[in-house]
């Protein structure tokens, strides 16, 4: 154990001061950084194209809708702070002594339905969210965040000038709608998202107003410009009428809804938010462990064709067993990958706030997955089981190749045969629990790389150890194929060279000399 | 043979169909310096690796201080391979203590032991230099010092002096004549016989994986007819009645001298003697007892392939 021992450190040490593998390694954060840092710098043309906040003008030709829209707005802020304020008061408020000393305030954040019209006005007649949360403060609880209320997302900016003079105004906007060019906004030029012309004869129902935009994809503005409007109609023409103004807003305020629900959102087909981030966080980890398992198999084996083709291995072999030298080896590489996979998590995980705040959720849903330590404890044992036995039929095929080129030539196809060993994961990935699943944890050589999957959720007990006996059996026919081989073509000068060479000195009957 | 650290008994190695040692039996006892020569292809390497238990022998048995090859007594044994490798990246101290720590040695005896080789071998300048910034000289010492940092008991060199200048191979042959004056067994291989010559107790030669000889340097000479070389400017035809003369070859070609070939124990002085009698003026005498690489041409059947002197 000690010569495994020495021989897979001597090979970590080797790999890690050398460059190819240091620029390996620093790559993934490398490439985090650039793809995280890139927009950073562009920030202002991206925020206008996909951020959250949308800048948009309006020709109103009726000249009365102005205010009903700046109303609209206000009360999407009001509204949007209110679904905030409900969820923090859910969490940071003595529910108890709210209800007994400020009933109303807990009927409105913790009973009631914070998406409702009623609700809105009720918190627009309490004098607002910043108000309510006056109010809401001497309830909370000891150490409770600090509340932080949604931003506004739609601005009304004036038209730039060379559209309004324009004869083409559709044209004119165009560069404006496509962030080529900005426009004055509150805090510093902005692209417009969008223009709203209302014609004259609107108020009658003769003419329909339009909504010019680059992006059709995204109603948000749309609607709650949609519902300003609607509503100021209804308004005008229910005063038309002669109805009553409180009974007019009565009417407009009342809206039937539909409420979603899944029964159960952990089955497939759900595509719940939890779901989606499960299957999103499950993808990238395993496709980091797949990138570290083949990186460093393959770095092992080029590092042995190199000290096969410069002889060192000849005097390994004086010093030590073939199944050492080929354990040391493999157990350098399971090294290089565990440092690989450390460092681009934790790279990762370091930079999501800042690079990636959009993933910060997957991080954040998978952190908590790993807080479990049997959870850890099973990734950690099936990615060993998965690298284990890549890397042990990669060293068989290093053994029978001569040089980097031979090496390549068995690989590679090894490597696309295999490629669905490889892919049923990620299949697996959106159903870590159904049939599928379960099945591949039985497969060998399938079993450790569906379970390096299914570790992130919780697959059931029997599986994990039927997974867990059925990678070692396979790990160990592996293991003993390969040694073989190893053994055999190690000082074989005309070893290997081919695919199928290989493949016959792997299965055949003959034994290797 | 009771004091024999390695014996090989009718072994033999296949390569498919390609026999490259054939029923070899010899021995070497402990303490001595044991050369096994032959052209390449003779099956040296082949016969060293199963030896070293690199590789198994197809038939025959091998004993390395009573046992069978293998990780009982890899430890025991210092292995100098015929091409030469090493990390090109390690220092010259760090690539001696890895090997030695491998052996069996622990981490700071390792350090210390692989310090006091490379001041030995004249390279304590040069420890902490990587093997590519080392000379091809330097970097085959260091080699040699990973073959015996572990102290090993019986030390086994292919080759050794391939690729090393005069000076260079001088060095070596005092550092194996220093291992065996320690008390290690050494055997080597080479195809030059002058180092085999002048370094080894006891021969075993192969051709084409078949043992050839197996003995002493005089052993060896026994083996094969003595030649004296006479130049004269008579003629020494009537040589050839003398008693124990089996033949007389005159000059021919480019050879100037005349060539007396004695039968096995026939005394040279009788032929001297003979000229006297005739009143031969002879210019050259030399009745030297055959170098070992005209034992090897001999006992080779010819084929010495690159055999050298």
């Amino acid at each position: 154990m000690r010569q495994v021992w020495l021989i897979a450190w001597h090979g970590f040490i080797q790999h890690v001061m050398s460059r190819a593998f240091l620029f390996g390694l620093l790559m993934l954060p490398l490439y985090m950084l650039i793809g995280g840092a890139a927009p950073t710098a562009s920030q202002a043309p991206l925020d206008a194209l996909g951020g959250s906040i949308r800048h948009f003008a309006v020709v109103d030709k009726t000249g009365v809708m102005l205010p009903a829209i700046d109303a609209a707005l206000e009360r999407d802020v009001t509204a949007r702070g209110l679904i905030v304020l409900s969820a923090y008061a859910d969490e940071n408020v003595d529910k108890d002594r709210l209800r007994d000393e400020a009933p109303e305030l807990a009927s409105l954040l913790l009973d009631g339905d914070a998406f409702s019209e009623s609700s809105i006005d009720a918190i627009e007649a309490r004098g607002g969210v910043s108000q309510t949360f006056v109010d809401l403060r001497q309830y909370l609880k000891p150490d409770s965040p600090n509340f932080i209320a949604p931003i506004r997302r739609f601005f009304r900016v004036d038209l730039p000038e060379d559209i309004d003079d324009s004869d083409d105004m559709l044209r004119a906007a165009e560069p404006y709608l496509a962030a080529d060019k900005l426009i004055p906004g509150p805090y510093g030029p902005v692209a417009l998202w969008a223009i709203l012309f209302i014609p004259k004869d609107f108020l009658e129902g003769k003419a329909n107003a339009t909504y010019v935009t680059d992006d059709t994809n995204r109603v948000f503005l749309r609607e709650v410009l949609r519902q300003a409007l609607d509503s100021e109609l209804k308004r005008r023409q229910a005063q038309a009428l002669g109805v009553p103004t409180d009974a007019t807003a009565k009417l407009l305020t009342t809206a039937g809804r539909i409420e979603t629900l899944d029964p159960d959102p952990d089955r497939l087909g759900a595509l719940s938010h939890v779901r989606q981030l499960n299957v999103i966080g499950a993808v990238v980890v395993y496709l980091m462990l797949f990138m570290a398992v083949f990186m460093t198999a393959n770095m092992v084996v080029m590092a042995l064709v190199e000290e096969k083709s410069n002889r060192v291995a000849e005097l390994l072999l004086s010093c030590v067993r073939a199944e050492t030298l080929m354990a040391g080896k493999l157990f350098t590489g399971l090294l290089l990958a565990l440092l690989l996979v450390g460092v681009w998590a934790t790279s990762a995980y370091a930079s999501v706030d800042t690079l990636f705040p959009t993933a910060k959720v997957v991080v954040e849903n998978l952190t908590a997955n790993f807080k479990d330590p049997a959870r850890v404890l099973m990734l950690f044992t099936f990615f060993s089981l998965a690298y284990l036995t890549v890397g042990s039929f990669f060293l068989a095929a290093g053994s029978a190749a001569t040089s980097i080129t031979d090496a390549q030539t068995i690989v590679a196809p090894a490597t696309m045969i295999s490629l669905p060993i490889f892919m049923l994961p990620i299949a697996v990935a959106y159903d870590p629990m159904g049939p599928l699943a379960r099945f591949a944890s039985y497969l060998p050589v399938f079993a450790p790389f569906t379970m390096m999957v299914r570790s992130l959720s919780a697959p059931e007990g029997i599986d994990v150890l039927g997974a867990l006996v059925v990678s070692v059996l396979t790990l160990w026919w592996i293991i003993r194929l390969v040694a073989r081989v190893f053994r055999a073509n190690l000082l074989r000068p005309d070893s290997g060279g081919t695919f199928f060479g290989f493949l016959r000195d792997l299965f055949g009957r003959r034994r290797p000399t | 043979m009771g004091d024999a650290v390695l014996e090989l008994t009718g072994v033999t190695k296949r390569y498919g169909d390609f026999l490259a040692v054939d029923r070899v039996t010899f021995d070497a006892p402990r303490g001595r310096i044991l050369g096994l020569l032959g052209p390449n292809g003779a099956g040296k390497t082949s016969t060293l690796r199963m030896i070293l238990g690199i590789s198994a022998p197809s038939e025959g048995e091998i004993a390395i201080f009573g046992r069978a090859p293998g990780r009982a007594v890899q430890r025991r044994i210092g292995y100098l391979p015929e091409e030469r490798g090493l990390y090109k990246r390690m220092t010259a101290l760090d690539t001696i203590a890895y090997f030695a720590k491998l052996k069996g040695m622990w981490g700071g005896k390792a350090r210390r032991r692989a310090g006091e080789l490379l001041d030995e071998l004249g390279l304590g300048d040069v420890k902490d230099r990587r093997i590519e910034a080392l000379s091809k000289g330097m970097a085959q010492k260091v080699q040699l010092a990973t073959a015996i940092a572990h102290e090993p008991e019986l030390v086994i060199l292919d080759e050794p002096f391939s690729g090393l200048d005069p000076i260079n191979q001088n060095e070596l042959e005092v550092a194996i004549r220093r291992l065996a004056n320690a008390g290690t067994t050494v055997l080597f291989s080479t195809h030059t016989m002058s180092h085999a010559e002048r370094l080894c107790d006891r021969f075993v030669i192969l051709v084409k994986g078949r043992k050839a000889f197996d003995g002493t340097l005089e052993e060896a000479r026994a083996e094969i007819p003595r030649t004296i070389k006479l130049e004269s400017a008579n003629d020494l035809s009537f040589l050839s009645a003398v008693k124990g003369v089996t033949d007389v070859v005159p000059p021919h070609d480019d050879i100037k001298h005349w060539e007396i070939v004695l039968a096995k124990g026939a005394d040279p002085q009788a032929v001297l003697a003979a000229c006297f009698e005739h009143g031969a003026k002879l210019t050259r005498f030399d009745s030297s007892p055959p170098t070992l690489h005209e034992v090897f041409v001999v006992l080779a059947g010819g084929d010495v392939g690159d055999a050298e002197p």
